[in-house]
């Protein structure tokens, strides 16, 4: 374990070789964005949106092409070599990353661009010492205080930042960076102190024990058409779910020249499931309502052996219409088990 | 602007309807009337059936200004259409100013089927103004990321 | 808040009775302090669900779409911008009125719970109303504020809180219409010149997600089929990008230009707290300018701006 100055943090961003991804504010909250000299934000809790884009961009060219006279010439498009850093941010999005390697580096298809860039990527966790009410990682299996999967995880002692390595690369990026202390006894102790005082600080709950099972036999219980009735059909839930990875593949062009790119895509829009003679196997909100959560919570599960939900939370702070998941799946332990 | 090359001649994308703006446009080229050849025109049945999407996505794909021409008030073949297009583009103009595009890029302009000087001397009017500007960079992409 | 939830309760259970709705639209508590959210009861043994409190802020006008399929009659609880969205709806042809039984809320303002996570931090919060105005208890301690100082900056520029057209209207009192002027914000922007007008939406835009929670919640976005969703023609394709968001605000605002009921929905349903009110405002206020007072939703027959014209408009075109 090591320390560091908290006002020494620009002299670590600045020896950091590549690009650096800290929160910044931005809006009404923060997103993560390159550091450009800013100091360190005090007050930020979490993202608005996840750092997901940074390894799976929202839109992404794959190749572009344009007209040589009577042929046409297509050009691939290189993912960028560079190094990233996403420092601070937290256990829950540091999971969803995890996840999201399940999907594009572990199946059996290996997303290039994703691989590529996963593999230049340094996940610097800061620990959360506390939650707000909209967190329920803990549900999930997760410590607030503590990302397993990181690179480095972090804890913000005050005056310090204390520093635990969770790789062979963490630890080498850690050992050649010349800014840091090892960190005191007493920091140490201060750090188990703060990841235990973290867990009990998330107060809101949701009970994932047998869920999976039970909508597996529920796939048409009358719940999913009560509850889908509020939805509104925007993409806010899963654009800013960190675990969301949808896309669709598009053109554009202009003047003989264009593109091929992806986009993020949301299983709550209309046109997601829609098929080139009309036909839509999931026409109405009920059964996108219904497809969003049994993704997170069977289909994720059964493809992947994990719940695809970390409970970050954002989806019940954004969703305009106060959609809830883990007031959700409580409801199908009650209604749907009987 | 100093970065402009002098070479550099502004496209702009004109809108003209079937009846008057588009005969006037004729009307100038019979005439043998000069004008700059920066204006590409899009026959259109009426001003009114220009939807505020053309004109944007003009821009967004390259145009340095777009020009909507129609009859004047008054005259329309289909006896209200420019009346519908003059509501429109009055507000609409204004929307675009707000958003911070130069309000000599977008012009709706009332040219009649004899008005083949007018059409000259708008097209000419309308080259200097943009051509003072330089290349329209605003509301432009689509063709790289996050342009 | 207590009187009106209960008479809400008992005029929807009444109505449900008595035939004159087969289903109510009002707000329930949702799972966290600053949340009302819509809820949709099918029978007068329900109606103990209904609540009203400072944060019933969801319009609600926008579901009526979705009952029109339905038999019968559906019972709303509007505010003053429900019931103009309603408006809005029965004026395109998209809600028949005699499908809807209206009963008004006057509506005293609702709290942007930010302004109250500043003063008392959040968690375990809890407002109480006073004789004066709200007492409100958080971690961070307790604060005696008016309503004013933490409503929403839209109810703070509401000129119709008291609802308009319904079939009955609760008693209770509707905060004071505000009678300054709405558009100073775009007044500020209008000073600007160019190129700074064009940075600021750039950058506000630039953050844009587009997962048209605006869209979705407006209820002047009615279209059964939006353009943003055409497939062919293309017209705005799914890349993100700052000219894409750009086009997709300047277009929406077009559409319901003249048909903007201003309730601000659009603003409160962003995550990336984009300024939409103020493109929103921008186009109110030129609508009036140009073409005479006006303000949307007021008159179920009212004519549209942009669906209309005199021979004797404005005309700078030449």
């Amino acid at each position: 374990m090591k320390a560091i100055a908290k006002t020494a943090l620009p002299d670590l961003f600045a020896a950091l070789q590549g690009r650096v991804y800290v929160p910044v504010r931005d809006g009404k909250g923060f997103s993560f964005g390159l550091w450009e000299g800013q100091p360190w934000p005090d007050d930020y809790q979490n993202a608005i949106v996840p750092p997901k884009h940074i390894l799976f961009p929202q839109t992404e060219d794959l190749y572009t092409f344009r007209m040589e006279g009577e042929d046409m010439a297509i050009d691939p498009v290189a993912v960028p070599e560079e190094t990233s850093f996403i420092f601070g941010l937290r256990p829950c999005d540091c999971r969803a990353i995890e996840l999201l390697d399940l999907v594009f580096r572990e199946g059996p298809f290996v997303d290039a661009a994703y691989n590529k860039r996963r593999e230049n990527t340094f996940l610097m966790v800061l620990g959360c010492k506390e939650g707000v009410p909209t967190c329920f990682c803990t549900s999930f299996g997760l410590e607030p205080a503590f990302a397993p999967g990181a690179d480095w995880n972090m804890w913000d002692l005050g005056e310090v930042l204390v520093v635990e390595p969770g790789t062979d690369k963490g630890k080498e990026l850690l050992d050649s960076l010349g800014l840091f202390r090892e960190a005191t006894d007493e920091e140490k102790s201060q750090v188990e102190k703060l990841r235990e005082e973290a867990k009990g600080t998330i107060t809101l709950h949701a009970p994932t024990e047998g869920i999976t099972e039970l909508l597996q036999a529920n796939f048409d219980h009358p719940l999913w058409d009560e509850i889908s009735r509020k939805c509104l059909e925007c993409g806010a839930c899963t654009y800013l779910c960190p675990t969301c990875h949808c896309y669709d593949m598009q053109s554009s062009s202009v003047l003989g020249q264009g593109r091929r790119f992806r986009c993020w895509d949301s299983c709550m829009y209309c046109n997601y499931t829609l098929m080139a003679g009309g036909h839509n196997p999931r026409p109405s909100k009920r059964e996108r309502v219904r497809n969003r959560f049994l993704h997170k919570l069977q289909y994720f599960p059964e493809n992947q052996g994990e719940f695809g939900c970390v409970g970050c939370g954002r989806c019940l702070i954004n969703c305009p219409v106060c959609m809830d998941i883990t007031r959700f799946m409580a409801q199908a332990k009650e209604v749907m088990a009987k | 602007m100093s970065s402009v090359n002098a070479d550099w001649k502004p496209l702009i994308v004109g809108f003209c309807c079937n009846w008057c703006s588009y005969a006037g446009a004729d009307l100038a080229g019979i005439g043998r009337m000069s004008y700059p050849a920066t204006i590409r025109i899009i026959r259109v049945p009426c001003s009114g059936r220009v939807n505020p999407h053309f004109v944007i996505r003009a821009f967004q794909k390259g145009a340095d200004g777009v020009l909507v021409a129609g009859c004047h008030p008054g005259d329309c073949h289909y006896s209200t259409g420019n009346f519908y297009t003059r509501r429109r583009y009055l507000l609409m103009q204004r929307l675009l100013e707000y958003m911070g595009i130069e309000p000599a890029r977008f012009q709706v302009r009332w040219i009649s089927a004899a008005e083949g000087a007018k059409f000259a001397q708008v097209v000419t009017q309308m080259t200097e103004e943009i051509q003072a500007l330089g290349p329209n960079k605003k509301l432009r992409g689509g063709c790289t990321c996050n342009e | 808040m207590q009187r009106m939830t209960d008479n809400m309760r008992k005029r929807a259970g009444e109505l449900m009775a008595e035939g004159k709705a087969d289903r109510f639209l009002g707000w329930e508590k949702g799972s966290f302090w600053w949340q009302s959210p819509p809820v949709e009861i099918k029978e007068a043994s329900e109606a103990d669900r209904l609540i009203w409190d400072l944060f019933c802020t969801a319009n609600l006008a926008k579901y009526l779409q979705q009952m029109q399929s339905l038999e019968g009659k559906t019972g709303v609880f509007v505010k003053g911008c429900d019931a103009r969205g309603v408006n809005r709806l029965v004026r395109d042809g998209v809600v028949d009125r005699d499908k809807v039984y209206l009963v008004g809320v006057p509506c005293p303002g609702m709290i942007d719970p930010d302004k109250v996570r500043k003063l008392v931090g959040d968690g375990d919060v809890t407002i109480t109303q006073l004789e004066d105005g709200l007492s409100l208890k958080g971690p961070l301690g307790e604060r005696k504020v008016t309503l004013d100082e933490v409503a929403l900056d839209k109810c703070l520029l509401c000129r119709h809180p008291e609802p308009v057209g319904c079939d009955e209207v609760l008693e209770g009192t509707a905060r004071a219409p505000f009678t300054g002027d709405p558009y100073a914000e775009v007044r500020e922007l209008e000073e600007l010149d160019s190129d700074e007008r064009y940075d600021y939406w750039a950058e506000e835009l630039s953050r844009c997600i587009r997962c048209y929670a605006c869209r979705n919640v407006c209820p002047a976005c009615n279209c059964i089929k939006c353009v943003f969703d055409m497939d062919r023609p293309n017209w705005l394709d799914g890349a993100t990008n700052l000219s894409n968001n750009q086009v997709y605000q300047l277009i929406r605002f077009m559409h319901v230009a003249g048909r903007c009921i201003d309730c601000g929905e659009c603003e409160r349903a962003c995550p990336m707290g984009i300024p939409l009110r103020k493109l929103a405002a921008k186009v109110d206020k030129d609508v009036s300018e140009l073409f005479g007072p006006f303000e949307a939703g007021l008159d179920p027959e009212e004519k549209l701006p942009l669906g209309t014209f005199d021979p004797n408009d404005p005309d700078s075109f030449e």
